[in-house]
This record gives C-alpha cells, structure tokens and sequence, in this order.
C-alpha cells in the first residue's frame, strides 16, 4: 500500500530530522570525557581530566561566576521589572499602549550585532565596558521579553474579580496582590525567571563587545577559546552549561504547562 | 439558463452483502445486508454509535469493511479508492475549501475529471441554480450563513451528476427552522435528479419526511428496512418501535391466548416464540373511555389513572398510569378530544388489530437513553 | 518570532478598564527607562553615528553602496539567509506535519526534539558544529564510510547553512505546527470523494491552507538569518563574511564606528521591512481565515 509506504518515509525523515536537531549538542558530553587533547570524535579513551582543569583554570572559573553572578542578577532585575511591566501593560488603558507593548518586545528582533554596536558605544561613554553592571542592565533588557511573555500569558488568563473579592474581603492593595495576584502568577512568574537567567547565560554577541580582558562571561570565554585553541577543556564548560540550561528548561517549560493547565 | 436538467444522473443500485467491520475487539458493523434501488432516498437512521456512519464511510471508500461485499451496479467496489467511486458526498461540517470561492469550491470536482472549462463553468452555474444560490458564485464560504453553506455543499457533490449522493447528518449543525426548509430542498433536489441518495441521520423526524425506505440501526445492525409507514405501523422489533415515533409498551408474558398485562390477559395480533413479550400500541391509536368501560372482542381495555394532559393545538397528549405502576401515552385529535381530565380514572382501549407484539428486549431502554 | 509575540499579547478589547489613578501605567515606567537607556539610546547613537563619524553627511552610506565589496557582502548575506529558508522549510515542512498526525506520545517526543535544541545554548551548538564539521570531523567520517570526501565544510557557506539551519529551525516548525494543526483534515477526505487523488488534494488543499505558517515561518527565519553573528563567524571563512560579521570588524577591529554604524543601519532597515512584510502577511493571513 502507497499509503503506507509513504507514512513510512515521513517517519524516518522525520527521525533523521530529529536526530539531527538533538545530536550535535550532545556530542559535545562524550567529547569532554575525553582522554586526548584533542578535539577527535569519538574519543579514544576516558578520562575527567578535562573537568579537573576547568576548575583548575583560574580564567574558566572566573568566567563561570561571572556568568552565574550576572545571570542571577539578571534574573532578579528583569524579572521584577517585566513582572511589574506586564502587570501595567495588561491594565492601564492608556494611548500608545500598543506601541509600548511592541517596544518591549523589540530587542528580541534587533539583530544581536546592530545592538551591540550601539551597546558598545554607549557604556564606553558611560564606562560601563567590562563592569559587572554594564553587563546585567545589557543582558536585563534583552531577557525582558522572556519575562513578559509567559508573565503576559498568566495574567491574561488571570480572573481580576478574585482581586475584588480579596478587597471586598477586607484586603488592601499589597496584601491582595502578595496573597491573591502574586501566587496564581507565580507560574508565569518563575518560568520568567527560568527563561531570564538561560537568556543571560547564553547571550554572546552584546558580551564580545561589552567584554574586558578582567571580566568576561562563559559563553564570551568559550567564543575564544573556539578560535584560538583545541582544547578539549571547552567541551566540559559546554557539557555542564547544556545541563544546567537544559534543566532550567525544562522546569520552566514544566511551569508553563503547569500553568495553563490550571487555567483550562 | 441552467438547470438542474444539465445535473440529472441515473441512479445506480447499491448492494450490501454481509458487511462487517470490526476495531480490534469493537465491532462497529455487523453482518448488514441492504439492496439500494437505483434512484432510491434510503436513509440510515440509528443513535450515535450504530453501525451507521460507518456504513456510510464503507460505502464511501473512507473505511474498508473486514468483510463482506459492496457493489454499486453489480460492479464489487470494495478494492476501488474513495477518488475513483464517482459518489458524491455532503458533509456534517460541510467541508468547504475554505481558500477557495463558492464556485472554485463546485468547480473542484470537475477539475478532477478534466471537464473542459466552458462546460465547467455552465455546470457550476447549474449547480449554484439548483440549491438556489445564483449570485453567490464569487463569495468565500466564510461569508455564508450555515444554511447557505450547507447548499454549497450539495452544489459541489452534485455538479458532476454522481450516479450516488451520500449524506452525512447534512442538516446536523443548523437550527430547527432552517432544517426543515433544507429538508425540502433535499427532497426536491432528490426529485430533480434521479441520482441514489444515502442518507445518515439519528432524526427520526428527518428519516420520515425524506426517505422512500428508512433502515434503522442499533449495535452495528440493521434492524429493519421499509417505508416509513411501514416502520411506523409494523415495527418489527422493539427498539425499531421505541426509536421512530411515540409508542405505549405493555410488557407481560406471552401464552398462546395473548399476553398478560397487570393482571388481565390482553389479546394480541399473532403468536410469538418468545416467553417475555411487549404489545406496542401508537398514542393516536389509544383511546380513553370512562371508568368500568368494556368493549367488544375487536378491542383491548386496561384500568388507568390520567396523570397529565398537554395541550398542544392541533391535538392533546394524556399521559396515564397503568395498575402496574407503567405509563401509557394518548393521542387526541383535536375535535375529537374526551373530556379525561388529570386524576381521572378511566379506561384504556385500542383495537387489537392496532397493537403489535414483539419480543421484549430489555436493554432497548439503556441504548436509546 | 513575532508570530508568538502577537499570540501571547492579548488583544486591546480584552484589557480591563483604566483605574481611577492611573497607577499601572506606572508600573512599565522602570522596564521602560530600563529600555530606553539600554536599547534605544544604543540604537539612536549607532543611527547618529553612521551620519556624524568621522564627519556629518551621507559618506559613510555613500561608500557602503559604492564599494563593491561591501554589496557582495550584502548580497552573500541575502543568499545565505535565503538557502537558509530554503533549506530549513524542506526541513520542517515534512516534520510538521508529522507533529499534526502523530500521536500524543510521538508528538510530544518531536515537539521536545524542536524545543530542546531551541534553549541548548547557541554558543555550545555552534562548538558542536565546529567539531562536526571539521575536516577530520564525523560528518567527513561518515560521508567517508559510504566512498564520499572528504569536504572542506568548515569555514565553507556550505558549513554555515547546515550549521544555521539547525539553530534556527524551531523558528520555522513552531508557526508552520501551529497553521497546520488548525487545518480541518477532513477536507481532504472531502476532495477524496470528488475525484482527487490524495496527492492532488494535498496539493490543492493542504498546502494553500498551510501558506500563513510557511511565510510567517520563512520570514521568522530570514530575518533571524540576516543578523546572524555567532554561527557565521565560527563556521565561515573570513573571506566570505557576512554583514554582521564586517559590522563587528568594522567597530572592533578597525574602530571604524561610522562605517560599522551605516552598515547597522542597513541591517536594521532590512530586518524591520522583512518585519513589516511579516506584519502584513500574519494580517492578510488572519482575516482570510477569520474573515
């Protein structure tokens, strides 16, 4: 049957596709168990030799808490400032709000380049380059949309007349939105964060530019590294940012399925 | 000016033979045997689950029966592709291309058969005359009303004058009113053309003012096939009664002088084989007369209680209580109305000949409810 | 990406009425100063300084448009966004449509095949790209295995296609999953039982109806191509750059922050058109359906 012959076909394309789509990235955790100190695939023996080096190397390490220190602040600055945002957008009325929803949205379609150049200017003047601060407000702006979407998402779905009811009852502005609007947001709310933190952890082009010799983030190190070295090293940083991205991931897609279906 | 003359086709006879169908352990059909003649309204009538839409889709060439046989003029079908049967098919949701106008939507077909595009556009033209939806050629269907779209798509199955129409709960997703219009239009349509028409439905009222046979389901099974009237007056099992029309059943058990009923033996038409019996009588042929009432031989009376009236114009409906706690529902013309009120104690009669036994099947109730 | 911007938005008539005090208004006040001093001020002084630096006028635009090298590189650019497309719908297409038939089990397996490699970081896939496709790399064993090669993929247009098209992929089968999955199948039983062979009525039915999830899919790409920094200049040759890989060495290498700033500009201008080109599709898309 033709039929079936040609479902066939379309579920072994579809396996190649997928293997595809997944594969690479994985082949990057055999790599960093290598035992060489090369970049061959697959490797001819085993070791964690790699691993004891990252955390050996005084350069990987400090690129690793850069990146895990601004992404924490990331998270903490972009999640209260796109929380509170999405919170004004979803119920002021007020002209132009379009546009100011649009505007939010927007470093997510600027290409990274064109930003960055603009970035780089700007914190030369202001003598932000290489400071910690430059760094989080750049990586702040850019996780605001993965804030406000999922935040947005909740909200729409959000019953405003259970905030009547918490006031009726005797609650005033902030204890009504700590113990009604907050918890039923809370979803929304933490996947933001999730998605803040994985944004920040992973920007690289803004953080070439924005980089200093003194202070540079994981992804920024392992650009050079790609460039200058074959050093096995790299492939442990990029095994353990892909579990902890891809764990922070999956809560936060588990938060958001959570989520609507509490609202179906 | 087109007309429907240009759409008129002949009708082809359709064969069923032992057809079944089965889903793992489900079996959906059941061994239907039906003989459709060519030009026929048949309806499948039957509640959701039946073996209905099944056959139809069987029919079709959606679904492939596990066995049996299928012809359509003589000619087994069962190994030919739903694209090459030459049946038209209506649709519950219609099924209009959405991105393409009303008339590219009745040209589709004829597309597919290569009808050059001179005779395609006076067949569309054709098409739209007959469901009479001249104008609306160049409108997309979202533009339509439910009714109207429904027309399209009996324009479209009809354009390219198949030997067989299938109908699928066609009118299922419209209003009261604007299905018994359509239904007119169906039957005209039908009258026109010439062509076979199957008709799924699960309305009994739909069966009865379209079809020329009615073939009732229940359980992947053909229970009984015939004219309406034929289905109304000699139903020829239990749910048959109980699924077309109102009726009053009097369960009893059957002996060879008749059946009894709370207490007293009842006459009955004919025998029954079966020990567990049901006499089925129509409301409008029972009467209420007053208490202690005893008729002649030709007629059967039971004691009852009137329990309710409705008062519906044209005529009214007692509901009453029997001595064993079962209910019996009365048809009265108007004009001819008695003068039971509700806490009546009357009697109950019908002519014998006006009642029907069956063999009781208890768990009738549990598939129409 | 904008298609799952506007779903999530929620539409202007579904917003509550405004409180007495206008006090909401404020709360997008620090996300908005947030933005402005970090987005737009950034994006205003890189338009400023591609007409001030080193002297006001058009002359950095003027030489962007008259060297011809600098359009073979816009032109390089534009290809390859456009093999990306390309490539990336013959792709997706077929998976997509595979999400819509599959079971709930197999679909949720394909789905997480599309989302995982979305959220695994970019730098870590272009790396594993850069393994892959070297020259002594499994793809050269692989095609080796089977009498091909080796290929110089690596620092190749070739390379940077496969390499974008992966990473960019989600961007393509999300919007093309969500159009396909709103397509009545029935309708192609439907066109079964007027005569259509089922390639013909996928042909007729299927694919003009899946057309707003292909352009807005496309699109979604081809701009996310265009400004594509990190994957071209890790898999690219140097020599056939792309627009934003001469932007950086423009800026960082050769301090030319005029000439880097009209070429940001170009960039910018191509991407917000492809944007309102999307706009108006998702538009004329939405009310063909809605009508």
């Amino acid at each position: 049957m033709s039929a079936r012959v040609g479902r066939g076909a379309l579920w072994a394309f579809c396996a190649l596709v997928g293997v595809w789509l997944v594969a690479p990235a994985l082949i990057v955790v055999p790599l960093s168990f290598t035992s060489k100190a090369s970049l061959k695939f697959p490797p001819d023996g085993w070791s964690t030799r790699w691993y004891e080096h990252f955390f050996s190397d005084p350069a990987w390490m400090s690129a690793l808490w850069t990146s895990l220190e601004v992404g924490l602040l990331v998270t903490v600055v972009a999640t209260t400032l796109g929380t509170a945002a999405a919170l004004g957008l979803t119920r002021a009325k007020m002209r132009g709000l379009a546009l100011v929803q649009g505007s939010m949205l927007a470093p997510m379609i600027v290409p990274g380049v064109v930003l960055a150049i603009g970035v780089y200017a700007v914190f030369l003047k202001l003598q932000l380059v290489g400071t910690l601060m430059g760094f989080v407000m750049a990586h702040t702006v850019l996780a605001l949309p993965f804030v406000m979407i999922p935040v947005t998402a909740s909200l729409s779905g959000f019953d405003r007349r259970l905030e009547s009811a918490a006031a009726s009852l005797g609650a005033g502005r902030w204890t009504t939105f700590r113990t009604v609007t907050l918890p039923l947001v809370a979803p929304g709310v933490a996947a933001g964060a999730l998605f803040a933190f994985v944004t920040s952890f992973d920007e690289v082009v803004v953080s070439l530019f924005i980089q200093s010799p003194y202070l540079q983030t994981l992804p920024v190190k392992m650009y050079a590294s790609v460039t200058r070295e074959t050093d096995p090293t790299i492939a442990a940083a990029a095994t353990m940012i892909i579990v902890l991205t891809t764990s922070l991931v999956l809560i936060a897609t588990f938060f958001v399925a959570r989520r609507s279906r509490a609202h179906q | 000016m087109p007309t429907s003359n240009d759409l008129a086709a002949r009708g082809a006879g359709i064969e069923l033979t032992g057809l079944t169908k089965r889903y793992g352990d489900f079996v959906a059909v059941d061994d239907v045997s039906l003989s459709v003649k060519p030009g026929e309204f048949i309806t499948l009538l039957g509640p959701s689950g039946s073996g209905k839409t099944t056959t139809l889709n069987i029919i079709a060439g959606f679904d492939h029966p596990t066995s049996g046989e299928l012809t359509v003029d003589g000619t087994a079908i069962a190994a030919t592709p739903a694209h090459k049967r030459d049946m038209g098919m209506v649709f519950q949701h219609y099924a209009l291309f959405p991105h393409m106008t009303v008339a590219e939507n009745i040209a589709y077909p004829l597309k597919q058969r290569k009808v050059p595009k001179a005779r395609r556009a006076e067949l569309v033209a054709a098409a739209l005359a007959t469901v009479h939806l001249g104008e609306y050629g160049h409108r997309y269907p979202r533009e339509l009303s439910g009714g109207q779209q429904q027309r399209v798509a009996v324009a479209r199955a009809i354009v390219y004058s198949p030997r067989v129409l299938l109908m699928d709960e066609p009118l299922g997703a419209l209003d009261k009113k604007l299905r018994d219009w359509l239904q007119l239009e169906i039957k005209r349509i039908h009258g026109e053309l010439g062509t076979t028409f199957v008709y799924v439905t699960h309305d009994q009222d739909e069966a009865l003012v379209l079809s020329d046979r009615i073939a009732v389901f229940n359980r992947g099974r053909i229970e009984q096939v015939g004219p309406a009237e034929e289905l109304y007056e000699r139903p020829a099992t239990l749910f048959v009664a109980r699924f077309l029309g109102e009726s009053t059943i009097l369960r009893g058990d059957v002996t060879p002088d008749g059946i009894g009923v709370c207490a007293r033996l009842l006459r009955a038409p004919g025998e029954l084989s079966e020990k567990a019996g049901a006499l089925v009588v129509r409301p409008e042929r029972l009467a209420v007369r007053e208490a202690g009432f005893s008729p002649d031989s030709e007629w059967n009376a039971l004691p009852a209680t009137v329990t309710g009236e409705i008062y519906l114009g044209s005529s009214r409906k007692l509901e009453l209580r029997l001595p064993d706690g079962s209910s019996a529902l009365v048809r009265e013309q108007a004009g001819s109305l008695s003068d039971a009120r509700g806490g009546d104690e009357v009697t109950l009669t019908w002519r014998v000949a006006d009642s029907v036994l069956l063999p009781d099947s208890p768990d009738v109730e549990a598939v129409l409810t | 990406m904008a298609s799952t911007l506007q779903a999530v938005a929620p539409p202007a008539a579904a917003r509550q009425p405004a409180d007495p005090e206008r006090r909401p208004a404020l709360l997008v006040l620090p996300a908005l100063v947030a933005l402005a001093v970090f987005f737009l001020f950034p994006l205003i002084s890189m338009v400023i300084s591609a007409f001030t630096d080193p002297v006001p006028g058009l002359g950095n635009f003027t030489w962007f448009f008259s060297e011809s090298q600098n359009l073979r590189v816009l032109g390089r650019t534009f290809t390859t966004a456009l093999w990306v497309t390309v490539v990336a719908l013959i792709l997706s297409y077929p998976y997509a449509y595979a999400m819509t038939i599959a079971g709930t089990r197999a679909r949720a397996v394909l789905t997480l095949l599309v989302l995982v490699p979305f959220w695994t970081s970019l730098m870590v896939r272009t790396f594993a790209w850069v393994i892959l496709l070297q020259d002594t790399g499994v793809v050269n064993d692989l095609l080796g295995t089977i009498g091909l090669g080796p290929f110089s993929l690596i620092r190749t247009q070739t390379g940077v296609v496969i390499g974008m098209v992966q990473l960019l992929m989600p961007f393509m089968v999300l919007p093309l999953y969500a159009v396909m999955s709103g397509i009545d199948r029935r309708l192609l039983t439907a066109a079964g039982s007027m005569g259509a062979r089922p390639v013909k009525a996928f042909i007729d039915v299927y694919v003009p109806l899946s057309l707003p999830g292909v352009s807005a899919g496309c699109l979604t790409v081809f701009i996310s191509a265009l400004g594509f920094y990190v994957t071209p200049a890790l898999l690219g040759s140097p020599t056939d750059a792309l627009l934003s890989q001469q932007i950086f060495t423009q800026v960082n290498g050769l301090l030319k922050w005029g000439r880097g700033g009209a070429m940001g500009v170009v960039l910018l201008g191509l991407t917000l058109a492809m944007i309102a080109l999307l706009a108006v599709t998702l538009r004329r898309a939405g009310k063909k359906v809605t009508g």
